[in-house]
């Protein structure tokens, strides 16, 4: 079975260490075709450099294994250059679209030229969102912010990430709105999450996703043991991605 | 392979539905991933006042089935536990206790909960000790207290009847390794397992094999995702052998 795991992250600037390297074993003995990468750097806020720097070490770690893994553009949305800052990114072909953190909520004003622009470039943008009875971050989005710029632009391809976090908030923040996909990753303790999705939003909008360094073996079990039929399963695994990400192709 | 999942569960978990609760789900897993035996025990019983009424209608929905063995659930604030426990050995042949300190609300240095474990003691039955039954991030209507580690570690040096922790995460284990060496009378089912990309791996180099049992927590969470990380794990077949039935022969006296 192919797999892309649109859903990886880079959380430390040594790129070829331990971590790294066994996120790319693991894609290796699990069969993973694509890695789609986003990395993390300066905290939750980080600034225009930890920004350049996220995205020059994806395209470094792309290049290293470009039969493997291909890029998302970090922007922090609260710095005017974020924009620009996926223009300038787009034009390397290891960027395959955009990943947004918890700098900002996903639906405050300053984040509209972003997603303007991915629109503009037919790139799908990343939103992290989790819900959470305990342990709210600051400016953590939820599936209710990511459905508010969802409405705001139809136009926009849109991935609420780890279902929503608490996926009966997600999604049924997001089960009516077509220009929203959501991916599986890090629901990885509940059993029924991919069920649950599957009921309410179908088979066409859920995408395979981990957030390494977490655990493939998870989120393929979720799915091999949930009710989708194994042409739900291709979708879910990469036909879906394939459709969403055009750079991909 | 042979297994023996030591953390299965029946009954209605009241704060969300369970795809796939119930005795003939529960058959049908078994069958499909091999389990020979479960330790299970009631949900129900977790939420009711009198626990025992809980366990009896376990007894009688699993009735025979050699595929079972009882756990026995108690509430140690709540009187009468001792005369249940007696009659739980004798009529359910219990193979151990299970307790929820992060929903009844006690800690586990409390009085009221080592009036139990020294009973427990006394009739060498095995303790284990739920650390949550979902993620604490997840829950609306009740507020679980999750236990800490340092507790834990103090808690498993001092029992003197095998310890079993259930539903640890994988940042947990890595706390708990002082206890985990195979030295102490402690373990950690693979329940709660989950988001390190070569969790079994990764515990191993701080703890040792005699340690793990293989445990699910069916229906609540991911049953092959406790089946891949140990069936994909980068170890011999006899330390598989040991996580996925052999401890827990040993330790529970199966």
């Amino acid at each position: 079975m192919k797999i892309i795991d649109m859903h990886a992250h880079i959380w430390v600037r040594e790129l070829y260490g331990q971590m790294h390297m066994e996120m790319i074993d693991a894609c290796h003995k699990n069969d993973v075709d694509r890695l789609l990468v986003s990395a993390l750097f300066g905290g939750f806020c980080p600034d225009e450099k930890d920004i350049a720097d996220a995205n020059n070490a994806v395209i470094e770690f792309s290049q290293k294994f470009p039969d493997l893994v291909r890029g998302m553009i970090y922007v922090n949305p609260f710095y005017d250059s974020a924009a620009e800052t996926v223009r300038e990114y787009l034009k390397h072909d290891e960027m395959v679209g955009i990943k947004l953190w918890i700098a900002t909520f996903c639906d405050e004003e300053c984040v509209n030229p972003v997603i303007e622009e991915a629109i503009r470039q037919d790139v799908p943008v990343l939103l992290h969102s989790w819900h959470k009875s305990v342990g709210q971050l600051d400016r953590e989005s939820t599936g209710e912010h990511v459905a508010n710029i969802a409405k705001r632009y139809p136009e926009a391809k849109i991935i609420m990430a780890h279902l929503g976090g608490n996926y009966y908030h997600g999604i049924k923040s997001i089960r009516n709105l077509p220009n929203v996909w959501t991916d599986i990753s890090g629901t990885c303790d509940e059993r029924d999450a991919v069920d649950y999705t599957l009921k309410n939003v179908g088979a066409d909008r859920i995408l395979y996703g981990t957030d390494l360094p977490g655990s493939i073996q998870d989120c393929i079990a979720q799915v091999e043991e949930s009710a989708a039929t194994p042409e739900e399963k291709e979708k879910i695994y990469y036909k879906n991605a394939l459709k969403l990400f055009r750079r991909l192709k | 392979m042979k297994r023996i999942d030591v953390n299965v569960l029946l009954g209605h978990w009241p704060f969300r539905k369970l795809y796939k609760e119930g005795l003939n789900n529960m058959q049908e897993y078994f069958k499909e991933e091999s389990v020979e035996l479960g330790l299970v025990s009631s949900v129900n019983s977790t939420f009711y006042n009198d626990a025992c009424e809980g366990d009896e209608e376990l007894h009688e929905e699993i009735g025979k089935n050699s595929a079972f063995k009882c756990v026995m659930t108690v509430n140690p604030k709540v009187p009468g536990w001792r005369e249940d426990l007696e009659y739980e050995i004798e009529h359910f042949h219990i193979c151990a206790v299970k307790v929820f300190p992060c929903i009844h609300g006690y800690r586990l240095e409390d009085d009221i909960f080592w009036e139990l474990v020294n009973v427990l003691e006394e009739k060498h039955i095995p303790i284990m000790v739920a650390l949550r039954l979902e993620d604490e991030r997840n829950t609306y209507l009740y507020v679980p207290t999750p236990l800490d580690t340092n507790a834990l570690v103090v808690f498993g040096k001092k029992a003197k009847t095998p310890v079993i922790y259930l539903h640890a995460l994988t940042w947990e284990v890595g706390a708990l390794s002082e206890i985990l060496d195979g030295k102490h009378d402690c373990y950690i089912d693979t329940s709660g397992l989950r988001g390190a990309t070569f969790p079994i791996e990764e515990m191993l180099r701080t703890a040792n094999i005699d340690t793990i049992m293989f445990g699910t927590q069916y229906p609540m969470l991911s049953e092959k995702a406790s089946t891949y990380i140990v069936d994909r794990a980068e170890i011999s077949e006899e330390d598989k052998e040991k996580i996925l039935y052999k401890n827990a022969e040993r330790v529970l006296n199966l």
